[in-house]
């Protein structure tokens, strides 16, 4: 796999590249800025790309932007962002274009390397991973009107877990309970937040999507 | 100690001093006349203005005239408050923000009514005023100098002044009213001096309503400034605490799964990875202390504004002293926007000033009734500081100025620069 990543801090950017290089994840360039994202990618032909939300000139959402200019140019390329602080906004941007492969993560998650590793993993299989911080903070400000309030405290874990990018046997075993429950929950969120089945391999990146915009 | 002094002064100097206010009314009424014939330019002006608005394009001179009479009444409130000995205010709230703000102040109405009454008092009154000062010792010391030539004229030719003078009788009561002008002339000027300059103050100054107006419309500019800069403040210690103390303290965490990994997987430098998470950890603690620092230092918590002061002043590279008379208590909003403004003052002392040494004075005054703590801070560099943007001295204004206090900066070129903060005690 072949990475790009763009962190402004030295100390983190080393030593992201260094960790990632241990495990044989070639880092093909690192930069402290966001501004040639794209040409860097396309330069060296890389397979995903890690990136921070704050970054210079003006330290708000320089990265955000960049890696949105990004999909715009490559729908679907697997992006990584990383940021300080949730904030659904971005998560939103992020995903509004449905073409899946993104992941949304707080920076600090990079300390759980197993997990993280996987993350980068899955982003690059095509799969929507949201920081369970997002999904918790959507949960919360969900409401009464929101169609997911429609869904059972257990469809609603289901959905949690799914936002997160966990498979259905995965969330299975976290619930502790059978796959094919799993699937009559998933069923059933699909059903109540109006997900037509022709849709079947975005389903469940539309279903996080409602989350997002049910804020 | 120096206010018994002046007392002193003023007594043994009555005479000295009843010639200079002779001298200073002969010069406030004669400048009355330039008043009165800027004042004529200005309405000149004023009426051209109008004209034009009722064909339309003088609406965008408006501005313009406005400024112009503006301008006319502030050296006038100068003038009349240098007569009357104080300070004479304008109704207007500082200078007009904006491009709109002349509009707005003519739109304001009442005082602009009350700006061209004295326009007009000046025309009608100053000028004829000023006049008559200025003539009256020349024809007075003409009719006392009669006397002494008008024997010598031709005949058929008598030496006329206010009369013809034909005889000695003549000549001698021409003297007489020549000194009796010249009497009124140097006594009355001071009364006349002090009934004009009365008069158009009242004209001048805001009214009691307009000054509370004024007092409301300062008290929420300076509550909008503590707002704007509080924000500010927040702002600031956000992205502290996000760039600087928050990566270091992922690093710590990457560093350590770094590690962990390293121990599960058996490959890599355990000790390396461990060593720079210890490092990462140390390098936020310090960021930490730096922003505590920032947010209220320590030490001015600890042990108070002078001696936090005195610890400012010991680490300037020029020698710096800290002198302190009268010291009184003062609440920790004052002590921190003070701690700052002098570390802001001291760090533009030691980036431009080129000084050799440098003074911090503090000291308290009672004001009406209020304790005020004045803090000058001196240096002796090459002067020409400039409220530009970046020096310090806007952070300094608007740090002092969100507890009401005023910031006044003396910096001529080849200096010396002072900077003096006055601040009331009481928040």
């Amino acid at each position: 796999m072949r990475v790009v990543i763009a962190e402004d801090d030295t100390l983190l950017r080393e030593g992201l590249a260094a960790l990632l290089s241990a495990e044989g994840i070639e880092v093909v360039a690192a930069h402290a800025h966001a501004d040639r994202l794209y040409e860097t990618i396309e330069e060296f032909d890389a397979g995903l790309a890690i990136v921070d939300v704050r970054m210079p000139p003006t330290y708000t959402d320089e990265g955000l932007r960049a890696a949105m200019r990004v999909r715009t140019a490559r729908p679907g390329f697997p992006m990584l962002v990383l940021s300080a602080h949730v904030e659904t906004k971005y998560a939103g941007d992020l995903l509004a274009d449905g073409a899946g492969a993104v992941g949304y993560l707080l920076k600090e998650r990079v300390g759980a390397v197993e997990d993280f590793l996987r993350t980068m993993d899955r982003v690059v299989g095509g799969e929507t991973v949201l920081d369970s911080e997002v999904v918790t903070t959507l949960m919360r400000r969900g409401g009464n009107r929101s169609p997911l309030s429609a869904l059972t405290a257990r469809e609603r874990d289901v959905l949690q877990l799914m936002a997160q990018g966990h498979r259905n046997g995965d969330i299975a075993a976290e619930l502790q309970v059978s796959e094919a429950a799993i699937h009559k929950h998933i069923r059933s969120i699909f059903n109540k937040l109006g997900l037509l089945a022709d849709d079947a391999g975005h389903r469940r990146v539309l279903a996080v999507l409602t989350y997002l915009r049910e804020q | 100690m120096s206010f018994i002094e002046g007392v002193d002064t003023r007594q043994r100097s009555r005479d000295a001093t009843s010639v200079r206010r002779s001298a200073l009314s002969v010069r406030y009424l004669a400048g009355g006349t330039f008043s009165g014939l800027y004042g004529l330019l200005v309405l000149a002006v004023l009426v051209a203005v109008a004209a034009l608005s009722a064909v339309g394009v003088g609406l965008l001179l408006t501005g313009t005239a406005s400024k112009v009479l503006r301008h006319w009444c502030d050296r006038e409130r100068i003038r009349v408050g240098r007569a009357l000995g104080r300070h004479v205010g304008s109704p207007y709230p500082g200078p007009a923000a904006g491009p709109d703000g002349a509009r707005r102040r003519i739109a304001d109405g009442t005082p602009v009514l009350r700006d061209l009454a004295a326009v007009l008092q000046r025309i009608v009154v100053g000028i004829p005023l000023g006049v008559v000062t200025i003539l009256l010792p020349l024809v007075s010391l003409q009719a006392l100098a009669l006397p002494t030539y008008w024997w010598a004229m031709p005949d058929g030719k008598p030496a006329e002044q206010l009369f013809e003078i034909t005889s000695w009788w003549l000549a001698l009561a021409s003297g007489l009213i020549g000194l009796a002008g010249l009497a009124a002339w140097s006594i009355g000027a001071p009364a006349v001096r002090s009934a004009d300059a009365k008069l158009l103050e009242l004209l001048l100054a805001p009214t009691r309503d307009q000054e509370l107006r004024l007092r409301v419309r300062m008290e929420e500019q300076r509550r909008r400034s503590a707002v704007d800069l509080h924000s500010a403040e927040l702002r600031r210690i956000e992205r502290d605490l996000h760039d600087a103390a928050q990566n270091r303290l992922v690093a710590v965490s990457m560093f350590i799964g770094t590690a962990q990994r390293q121990l599960s997987t058996g490959t890599g430098d355990v000790a390396t990875a461990l060593a720079k998470a210890q490092d990462a950890s140390r390098d936020a603690l310090a960021e930490m202390r730096r922003i505590i620092r920032g947010v209220y230092p320590p030490m001015l918590a600890e042990e108070g504004l002078v001696p936090a002061l005195g610890l400012l002043a010991d680490r300037m590279q020029i020698p710096t002293r800290l002198r302190v008379d009268a010291p009184a208590p003062t609440p920790a909003s004052v002590d921190a926007a003070l701690y700052f403004s002098v570390a802001e003052a001291l760090t533009n002392v030691a980036k431009h000033s080129n000084a050799t040494a440098c003074d911090i004075h503090l000291t308290w005054t009672e004001d009406d009734g209020e304790m005020r703590v004045i803090t000058t801070v001196t240096d002796d560099g090459h002067g020409g500081a400039e409220r530009s943007k970046g020096s310090g001295l806007a952070g300094i204004e608007s740090r002092i100025g969100a507890l009401g206090g005023t910031v006044a900066v003396a910096s001529p070129p080849r200096g010396p620069t002072s900077v003096r903060m006055e601040l009331p005690c009481e928040s």
